[in-house]
């Protein structure tokens, strides 16, 4: 008897906040570059005496992650202690929230591929800190504490998903929202964005959730949706040959794409979590909340709606646009310059964004600012220069320091507009070409465009792309006729 | 013979340019040279850096500079403090090889104001005990019965100023380790309100409990080390932003129309009747000298060992996980694997009271007790804090006992529980965060007996007056001959 199976997902996401200093000590967070453990001091090596204070930057942005999220902040909350044993965690303890975090009940809303809205639960986002890093090599384990008390956020949604893909769309848009808000650079492959899955299935239509496997690992997209996929079809396999779901924790294999049992439930940890005396309750006052409300960005979602509606663009490339708000910044100043929407966001999403990829650049090194941009962009939509003139400028121009007019003017790329030199030109193809005149002559009305389009190449050619291609084809027309 | 006098007696005699700070260092030496092989108060002498130092608040004094009023004054600091370069070990064989890499907020505060620190003190093992006899290097005496304990966990302090090594020292109180030691060597021993003296660089035992607080010979003497070590510190989150008045100011000797409260939950079945005797004794003094005496009730106090010997282990077990033979200290020479380099590491490097504080209090925060023990304790601790907070209302200070007999032998056998209700009557007060401050109040059987004076929070001042018009009164300074 084959049966229906429904699975329930839901993520951890941790997140590295992009603060100048660690979240207990002044230590410098820039470590990326640095050898290893020169970013530490007593406080975040766990030295005995060493007391953490909490760095006051690390809570405003941990807030404004709360506010991307659709959060409420609690006024008060508290940091405890989660105790265990591990080399890469000086003081064998990590400091976190346990039972009264920062933020709880938000909510991300996703588009589902059959275009319904999904609303996802946040159900808490807390903070804490990273510990370090062990390198084994051979027999030898080697730990680097540069990593060790780097703030982070975990962010705890409700089991509400029900497939991978659900879980995929969920996660990329907290990273764009948290993105966004410019606390953290949300990469997955430099380890700043991090995320954990708790998967269970059941039956289809039943009230109790399945025995949750959590799995651990995942560090790259593809491979949160995979590892979804793989232990949802694992978890089913299993409970149909007659097997049973054990609670523990898997990590993902990436190399051969499967997940392994890393903990059971029987030695599951005790983390013996208590209030972390070291440190006061954490107060939130209304004026740093207002302060840090009138921070915030507009949200993504809410800039997509806005530039569909008054730029008149598609949702698709709205979207795309949107992918930073830098480039969403670039977009709006282009049409600020060029006043037109629809050709300044053809430009940005092929050209622009072209180089941009070619170049492994990002928007705000890109050497065309975007009223040098809306300058071309002006030239074609008066007619000065025609489009394919307009490539050749644009491509001058990302090495050029002189201004887009300036180059047409110097590289005499300026449309001929002059009707006596068109018609000089139309003149001299007509006589130039006998057969297709004739053939242009004798065609019937479907043919007709396309003969009259190769005579009118034929010009564009001899005025070198320049002539305006509306002056050639009334004249031609008039010509033939 | 410059060891009888007090610090500030000294830095009265270093002003005159009567002595210079090196006759006062070597002739300092020279006392810790004759008595320290019976007294065992050091973990660390630093001779050779006392000296330099020395030297340069002598070449101050020449170049007609004024002295701040502990600079040139020898000190000796509890070995749970870190200092840099030093070897900090708490004494435990966990920490027998480590040096300090940072200097914690008070010793930095002692160098800033010109003190030299002499050595440093011994102790119980990470602050755990009553007796001084945990500590892994040495024991300690007390000075007037070298067959005795100095009391602990702040022996080591008590003993070196008790013995006349050096007129101040600092030592840490998590439950009554500086008082009852202060208590046992006939000294003054004040714990500070909790969040008065920065802990930064005070290797934890109990983080919601300890404090670092000053020993000496006199009130004014430990009032003029508070001024030094106390105020607001950004590296401790719990240190408090007040201002912190000069302490020394107010001691006129006056507490007329001073309001003692006596709770009579304090004057229980097993205190000694001649301690009873000294205390109710000052009790009448202290109605002579014009204090009004009210008695009053704490009901909760019977409540208080239990609790703090589940919320002082708790906090004990995992302030001490960072020792672990990873990044410093001690390391197990042999072992299989990280696990096991773990356990042979914490067994072979701790000592049989801290792993038995160790393993209650991994039990009290396991998942199925937490509820049980660690959250009710923590309910009874806000009784015990408001108990204090309704006496205050109606009280300026409350006078108790400050231990429950005097110093007993060193060979006595006693049960963990039974060195437990050591702390009994000064327990209250870490749990509260209240200061208390212990006064010599006179002898049996020329052994000293000390009474404690608790007074409300942040308000150090109130005690120290009242313990100085005491001391004024009634105290003669004595340092027994060795």
């Amino acid at each position: 008897m084959a049966r229906e199976w429904e699975s329930v997902i839901g993520l951890e996401i941790h997140c590295q906040l992009d603060t100048k200093t660690k979240v207990w000590c002044g230590c410098s967070s820039d470590y990326d570059n640095s050898p290893e453990n020169t970013h530490t001091c007593p406080i975040c090596l766990g030295h005995p005496g060493a007391l953490p204070k909490l760095n006051k930057k690390v809570l405003d942005y941990a807030i404004k992650a709360g506010f991307a999220l659709n959060c409420d902040i609690n006024k008060e909350s508290k940091f405890d202690r989660k105790n265990y044993f591990y080399p890469d965690t000086p003081k064998n303890y990590q400091i976190t929230q346990f039972d009264h975090p920062y933020a709880e009940g938000g909510h991300i809303d996703i588009k589902l591929s059959n275009g319904d809205d999904k609303r996802i639960g946040v159900t808490r986002i807390h903070i804490e800190e990273d510990a370090g890093k062990s390198i084994h090599a051979g027999e030898e384990s080697f730990i680097n504490f540069n990593r060790a008390s780097m703030p982070l956020i975990e962010i705890v949604s409700e089991p509400d998903m029900r497939n991978s893909e659900e879980a995929y769309r969920y996660l990329n848009l907290v990273k764009d929202a948290l993105k966004y808000t410019k606390i953290s650079d949300v990469s997955m492959e430099l380890g700043s964005l991090r995320c954990d899955a708790n998967i269970s299935v059941m039956q289809k239509g039943a009230k109790e959730f399945g025995t949750r496997v959590e799995v651990k690992n995942l560090n790259s997209f593809k491979g949160v949706a995979r590892a979804i996929d793989y232990e949802i079809s694992r978890q089913i396999e299993e409970i149909e040959n007659g097997g049973e779901i054990n609670q523990e924790t898997r990590l993902w294999d990436e190399e051969s794409q499967v997940t392994r049992v890393m903990r059971s439930k029987e030695e599951a940890m005790d983390y013996r979590f208590f209030p972390e005396p070291d440190l006061v309750r954490i107060v939130i006052t209304d004026e740093q909340l207002e302060r840090l409300e009138g921070e915030m960005p507009e949200s993504k979602i809410a800039k997509i709606a806005r530039f569909v509606t008054d730029y008149k663009i598609s949702e698709n490339d709205a979207e795309t646009l949107s992918n930073s708000i830098e480039l969403a910044d670039y977009f709006e100043k282009t049409v600020a310059s060029s006043n037109n929407s629809k050709l300044s966001c053809n430009w940005i999403l092929t050209e622009v964004l072209r180089v941009l990829k070619d170049n492994n650049k990002t928007i705000e090194e890109f050497s065309i600012n975007s009223e040098e941009l809306g300058e071309i962009i002006k030239l074609i939509d008066k007619g000065a220069i025609s489009s394919k003139i307009a490539k050749k400028l644009f491509e001058i121009k990302l090495n050029d320091e002189r201004s887009p007019i300036k180059i047409v003017e110097d590289e005499k790329m300026a449309q001929v507009a002059d009707t006596s030199e068109i018609e000089k030109m139309v003149v001299e193809v007509v006589a130039n070409n006998p057969k297709l005149v004739e053939d242009y002559k004798v065609a019937d009305e479907g043919r007709k465009p396309r003969v009259i389009k190769g005579l009118m190449g034929q010009v564009m050619k001899a005025s070198k792309g320049k002539a305006n291609p509306k002056m050639v084809m009334d004249i031609l027309t008039e010509k033939l006729s | 013979m410059l060891y009888k006098h007090t610090a500030t007696e000294l830095s009265a005699m270093l002003k005159a340019k009567k002595i210079t700070t090196v006759e006062l260092i070597n002739d300092i030496f020279d006392r810790i040279e004759k008595t320290e092989s019976k007294l065992g108060s050091f973990t660390l002498l630093k001779k050779e850096s006392a000296l330099e130092e020395a030297k340069k608040v002598d070449e101050k004094i020449a170049r007609g500079e004024e002295l701040l009023p502990l600079e040139g004054i020898p000190i000796a600091i509890k070995d749970n403090m870190v200092s840099k370069g030093d070897l900090t070990t708490s004494a435990s064989k966990i920490l027998s090889n480590y040096e300090g890499i940072y200097d914690a907020t008070v010793v930095k505060r002692l160098k800033d104001a010109g003190a030299i620190i002499i050595g440093k003190t011994n102790m119980d093992e990470f602050a755990m005990g009553s007796t001084t006899k945990s500590s892994y290097i040495k024991e300690s005496k007390n000075p007037w019965d070298l067959e005795r304990t100095p009391g602990g966990s702040s022996g080591g302090s008590a003993s070196s100023v008790g013995g006349g090594q050096v007129p101040l020292s600092l030592g840490s109180d998590t439950g009554g380790s500086i008082r009852q030691p202060a208590a046992f060597c006939g000294l003054v021993g004040l714990k500070p309100t909790y969040g008065r003296v920065s802990r930064y660089g005070l290797m934890a035992f109990a983080s919601s409990l300890d404090q670092i607080g000053p020993m000496g010979r006199s009130v004014e003497d430990v009032a003029a080390l508070f001024n030094v070590i106390g105020g607001y510190d950004e590296m401790d989150a719990t240190s408090m932003e007040l201002e912190m008045p000069d302490f020394t100011m107010n001691l006129d000797g006056n507490v007329k129309g001073l309001k003692i409260g006596i709770p009579k939950e304090y004057f229980i079945d097993g205190l000694n009747p001649e301690i009873k005797k000294v205390t109710e004794e000052a009790i009448e003094n202290f109605r002579k000298l014009g204090a009004e005496i009210v008695p009053i009730s704490l009901p909760n106090t019977e409540f208080a060992p239990a609790t703090y010997y589940i919320i002082a282990p708790a906090e004990a077990s995992s302030n001490l996980a960072r020792f672990d033979g990873v990044r410093y200290g001690y390391r197990a020479s042999s072992y299989d694997g990280i696990e096991d380099m773990y356990i042979k590491t914490r067994s072979e490097g701790f000592g049989p009271e801290v792993k038995r504080r160790i393993m209650i209090g991994t039990y009290v925060l396991s998942a199925g007790y937490y509820d049980a023990y660690y959250k009710k304790a923590q309910k009874v601790r806000r009784l015990i804090k408001n108990d204090f907070e309704k006496a205050f209302n109606e009280v300026d200070v409350i006078l108790t006992p400050a231990t429950p007999g005097t110093s007993f032998k060193l060979t006595d056998k006693k049960t963990p529980v039974e060195l437990y209700l050591e702390d009994i009557f000064t327990i209250p007060a870490n749990l509260s965060g209240i200061p208390g401050l212990v006064i010599p109040a006179g002898k049996v059987d020329n052994l000293p007996v000390g009474v404690q004076l608790l007074g409300k929070a942040f308000d150090e001042a109130t005690i120290l007056k009242a313990g100085d018009a005491y001391e004024k009164a009634y105290t003669k300074m004595e340092i027994p001959e060795l």
